[in-house]
């Protein structure tokens, strides 16, 4: 059988399209999570107070600050899409990242509790918590859930302060849990 | 600056969709309904057109969007250091490769100028052009809300935006195309195709949407009293006058086409189908820039 040029031409453009939309669907790509390119995980787990007394190691390593960047930074976290509006940022040219200290101190004192209004407030605005009227806090796992990993909120669309603002409110104690069906968030998980 | 480079985006985004509507029902129209159309140029620059729109509103809101996410104003948005890392984001990339899909749609068309009816009847040609057009329409599914469906849900949104095109750009084409020419020969072949390929897109779109605002919306009260929900009621009513307008033109179709001296009532309410029909496309635009209501 003698192929035609434009019988040629569609099996390319078939050809074309599909690795198209292979590079659109990311299939080969690394894992962002493992990509080292510029993407430090400041938001890695809280570090945990020394009971010791002594000056606090940080469990993760914190990223150092960025000696000096020129150019004006994109965010590092970019959202999924472009479907949630993109949150105020004060300091849009300034990266987000990695230049703060852990954001809690190092100190002996008692972990504070975590301030579960404000966490749902926060989680509202944020339209995380549309479906719940109320956070409900948990002090063990409830069945069909997990605790929420903090590179998942990250993938968030969430621009750098919402994110550390979050951090901040959970403090040592708290993890925000959600359905492993749905990956909603459904209640506060609070270990004292 | 940020807002400034939203509304550019949504401005861009608009373009895009009426673009990929033209583009995508143009081929579908000239393909299945009306292949001699493939040699008159009204026809043609139609379909060119909604190529132009479609491939500068893509760049456009490529770069836009890139500006929006990282806080600058719509002036920087070709900026290297602002369109550069976009490319490390899922969405980035899905809009760079909806570009690249536009650039191949330069063979398709090529092809139809070049060769006319005879391409258009082709199915060397007519697969060629099916795939770039399908997708185009893909990657319009791989961000935004889209992003947050199941597989199923995925698919309904690529189903809902195909009978979209096919229906809204065949009007669109019909309108500015077909019924300029005033050949009752074409009319009477053409007309009751298309109403026919109309009806069935509308019943799919129906069943497709109901499901994605079932899905995206979640509850009456979401529907009523969420941003997203409001613009989903706004662009569900100039739907429902849209059916009303093409209830119209259907039953001209059936009782007057072959006894109307004139085509001009049809005319009249087929210009209306299509200015509603554009606003119904510019309130997805802005649909797809804000949070879902579940």
């Amino acid at each position: 059988m003698k192929l035609q040029r434009d019988q040629v031409v569609a099996a390319t453009l078939v050809g074309t399209v599909v690795v198209v939309l292979g590079f659109a669907s990311g299939i080969g790509r690394i894992p962002q999570a493992q990509s080292t390119v510029s993407q430090p995980d400041h938001h890695a787990q809280a570090p945990v107070p020394s009971p010791t007394g002594q000056p606090h190691q940080p469990a993760v390593p914190v990223p150092q600050p960025v000696a000096h960047n020129p150019v004006p930074a994109p965010v590092p976290h970019l959202p999924a899409g472009p479907h949630v509006p993109a949150p105020t940022h004060p300091h849009p040219t300034t990266p987000p990242v990695t230049t703060k200290p852990p954001t809690t101190p190092p100190t002996t004192e008692p972990p504070e509790p975590c301030d579960a209004g404000a966490i749902t407030k926060l989680l509202r605005q944020l339209g995380l918590l549309s479906l719940l009227d109320e956070l409900p806090i948990v002090h063990e796992l409830p069945a069909g859930t997990k605790k929420a990993e903090r590179l998942s909120l990250v993938e968030l669309p969430l621009l750098g302060d919402p994110v550390d603002l979050l951090d901040d409110l959970l403090g040592t104690t708290c993890t925000l849990v959600v359905d492993e069906k749905t990956d909603r968030v459904t209640a506060l998980l609070d270990t004292p | 600056m940020t807002e400034a480079a939203k509304s550019w985006f949504l401005f861009a985004r608009s373009f895009d969709y009426l673009g990929t509507t033209l583009f995508v029902g143009g081929l579908a129209f000239i393909a299945l309904l009306w292949p001699d159309g493939a040699d008159t140029a009204r026809a043609r620059r139609l379909i060119v057109f909604g190529w132009l729109c479609g491939f500068a509103g893509t760049v456009a809101s490529l770069a836009l969007n890139a500006a929006w996410v990282a806080g600058r104003p719509p002036s920087a948005a070709f900026d290297p250091s602002v369109l550069l890392p976009l490319f490390d984001a899922p969405f980035g990339r899905v809009w760079f490769a909806r570009t690249l899909l536009w650039l191949l749609a330069v063979v398709v068309l090529a092809d139809l100028s070049r060769r006319g009816a005879r391409a258009a009847r082709s199915w060397s040609w007519r697969v060629g052009a099916g795939v770039v057009a399908l997708g185009v329409l893909r990657t319009n599914g791989m961000t935004g809300h889209a992003l947050d469906l199941p597989g199923w849900g995925q698919a309904v949104v690529f189903v809902h935006l195909l009978v979209v095109c096919v229906w809204v750009g065949g009007l669109l084409v019909l309108l500015l195309a077909v019924l300029p020419a005033r050949d009752r020969e074409v009319l009477t072949a053409v007309l009751p195709r298309y109403s026919k390929l109309a009806m069935v897109s509308v019943a799919v779109l129906t069943v497709a949407g109901a499901l994605l605002a079932w899905r995206l919306v979640g509850s009456l009260n979401s529907l009523l009293h969420t941003g997203y929900g409001q613009l989903l009621l706004l662009k569900l009513g100039l739907f429902a006058v849209l059916l009303l307008l093409g209830l119209a033109s259907k039953t001209w179709v059936d009782r007057r086409l072959s006894v109307a001296p004139t085509t001009r009532a049809l005319a009249l309410s087929v210009t209306a189908e299509a200015v509603l029909a554009v606003a119904v496309l510019g309130v997805a635009a802005f649909l797809v820039t804000t949070g879902p209501g579940r």
